[in-house]
């Protein structure tokens, strides 16, 4: 257990140095460092959604509406009211907790299916709202344009040099993906397995489930406010189509084909998904259409997404090596 | 407490004192499982639930369990796909207002049944007695005052209900907690029980002494039968 613990810190911590070393080898190539800050950024918020699907096993649609809201949010401050883009992005996450905590107090009093409706319902409402609500300052359809950079002691980073940018999201990667990493392995996690096993068997055990989802939701709904918050500073835009079904389901596909509730599944998937993506793009219309069709195979085909195929293997190779080693003893 | 117009448990009014085995048995359908999860915050009864001479009836599960009442399932109920040792760690986790005492808790829990050196196995793999024994353990590591049983030795070989069986009495004279019991073998719950209930369609058919009540002549004719009247 221990020795096991140590090697995931070990290696955890050279991929960590790998991926800071990262640019020096990358150099001039923009569209490779911007990929990679998309990584980064998209692998946190399948991950976050993957902490309420995955592990609290909430169905919960209201994901890119928490991502559109930390968004929203960090441009209207920024642009309206000169708000510093750092207080933008908290205040953007605060936003997504606030509303996050409202939509989990009304729909987990339901379940299932009912509860992927009503925080879908949240989604859907969104472009609706924004478009009904110009006048106070949120750019209607046409959305919002030029949404000032971050800048840090007087260094503005800026979109022709992503060096900066490229720290700053990995840097923000690595708290967010320690915090999911943390909650699942703490007694959290262990209350959401018990609770998946045999609910009645957890409630008379003294696992209070409503307060458990709520907390887990609302911390999900903070990461991914504060992320759509620095997404929108990156890219300097934001509109409705921030809820366009493409987003959607792009980290969607992320969370299902890296393999639901199998951490570090859904930030593996947005690596995979994020370059398959890019590499797609020459087919045009059929990039949905084959990006769709992966997903409806990795669920026929394979549950657990590509850490299902580790653990697969691993199952394998150890009843190989079982086997070896009962027969040496006869 | 009723389900659409079915009463299954109707004006039932009993007590149980501190520190006794109290046995339940009645006909299948007679209410007894349905009382224990009015009891433990599962269902919200019509009438009220005390328990220290305070008003649990509104409390949710896992208040229950907070104030000091654990359960056991007839079908056992586990997580199957937890270490033996999980399970009861979130009996004493969740189940303990103290997070202090947790640790000691789940070891103190694993040796009173007896899984110590079982602690990694995962749960699902187990057999049925080993099952039930981790239930109880999970239950135990909460440190309750009253413990519920619902039918413990339902399935299990002789031998294996005379072990358990010695375990309930351990639960009530070692752990001190008081027990309440439903079981169908009138052989094992006279032989556990301090007193009894018989329910029949949610309505106590009489309370008192195992001799009391297995030599009353209703209970004979709505539950025991004839066959055993010197039972």
């Amino acid at each position: 257990m221990v020795s096991g613990s140590k090697t995931k810190w070990y290696s955890a911590c050279a991929v960590l140095a790998a991926l800071c070393l990262l640019p020096l080898a990358i150099k001039d190539d923009r569209h490779l460092m911007h990929l990679l800050i998309l990584c980064y950024m998209y692998a946190v918020v399948a991950a976050a959604w993957d902490l309420i699907m995955g592990y609290a096993r909430v169905l919960s649609y209201a994901q890119m509406a928490f991502l559109a809201l930390g968004a929203y949010t960090t441009a209207m401050l920024t642009l309206h009211l000169n708000s510093s883009p750092w207080l933008g992005m908290l205040a953007g996450g605060a936003v997504a907790t606030v509303i996050g905590l409202a939509i989990g107090l009304v729909s987990f009093r339901l379940r299932g299916i009912y509860v992927g409706m009503a925080t879908l319902a949240l989604h859907i409402v969104l472009p609706t709202l924004i478009r009904a609500t110009r006048p106070w300052g949120t750019g209607g359809s046409y959305g919002l344009t030029d949404v000032p950079s971050v800048t840090v002691g007087g260094y503005m980073f800026s979109n022709l040099y992503l060096v900066p940018w490229y720290y700053l999201a990995l840097g923000i990667f690595v708290i967010f993906i320690s915090i999911i990493y943390f909650i699942i392995r703490s007694t959290y996690g262990l209350a959401f397995v018990a609770l998946r096993d045999s609910e009645a068997f957890a409630k008379s055990l003294g696992i209070h489930h409503f307060r458990f989802l709520l907390t887990v939701f609302a911390i999900s709904a903070f990461v991914t406010g504060v992320m759509g918050a620095v997404y929108t500073h990156y890219i300097g835009v934001v509109s409705p189509s921030i809820l366009g079904l493409d987003m959607f389901l792009l980290i969607y596909i992320m969370v299902m084909v890296g393999g639901l509730g199998r951490f570090p599944g859904a930030i593996i998937g947005a690596f995979v998904v994020v370059f398959l993506n890019d590499s797609l793009i020459v087919l045009k219309e059929f990039r949905l259409v084959i990006l769709g069709s992966l997903v409806v195979a990795v669920m026929i085909l394979l549950r657990g997404g590509l850490m299902g195929i580790g653990e697969h293997l691993v199952r394998l190779v150890g009843r190989r090596v079982f086997r070896g080693s009962r027969q040496q003893e006869h | 407490m009723c389900f659409g117009l079915l009463a299954a448990v109707d004006s039932l009014d009993f007590e149980v004192e501190e520190g006794e085995v109290f046995g339940i048995a009645g006909p299948n359908g007679a209410g007894k499982t349905t009382l224990f999860n009015v009891i433990a915050g599962v269902y919200r009864p019509t009438g009220a639930v005390f328990f220290e001479n305070k008003n649990i009836t509104n409390l949710r599960a896992d208040e229950v369990c907070r104030r000091g009442i654990a359960r056991t399932f007839q079908i056992p109920q586990l997580f199957h796909t937890l270490s033996i040792s999980d399970n009861v760690r979130v009996g004493a986790h969740f189940g303990n207002t103290d997070r202090r005492r947790v640790n000691d808790a789940m070891e103190h829990a694993l040796a009173f049944v007896g899984l110590q050196g079982k602690e990694g196995i995962t749960a699902g793999s187990l057999n049925l007695y080993d099952k039930k024994l981790t239930m109880l353990a999970a239950a135990i590591a909460t440190t309750p005052k009253l413990m519920l049983l619902d039918e413990p030795i339902g399935g299990l070989s002789p031998t294996e209900t005379r072990d358990f069986v010695l375990l309930v009495e351990k639960v009530n004279a070692e752990l001190g907690m008081t027990v309440v019991v439903i079981e169908h073998l009138m052989k094992v719950l006279t032989r556990l029980s301090h007193r009894m209930m018989i329910l029949e369609n949610g309505k106590k058919v009489c309370v008192g002494t195992p001799s009391d009540v297995t030599c009353d002549q209703r209970v004979i004719d709505c539950y025991l039968g004839r066959g055993n009247k010197h039972a």
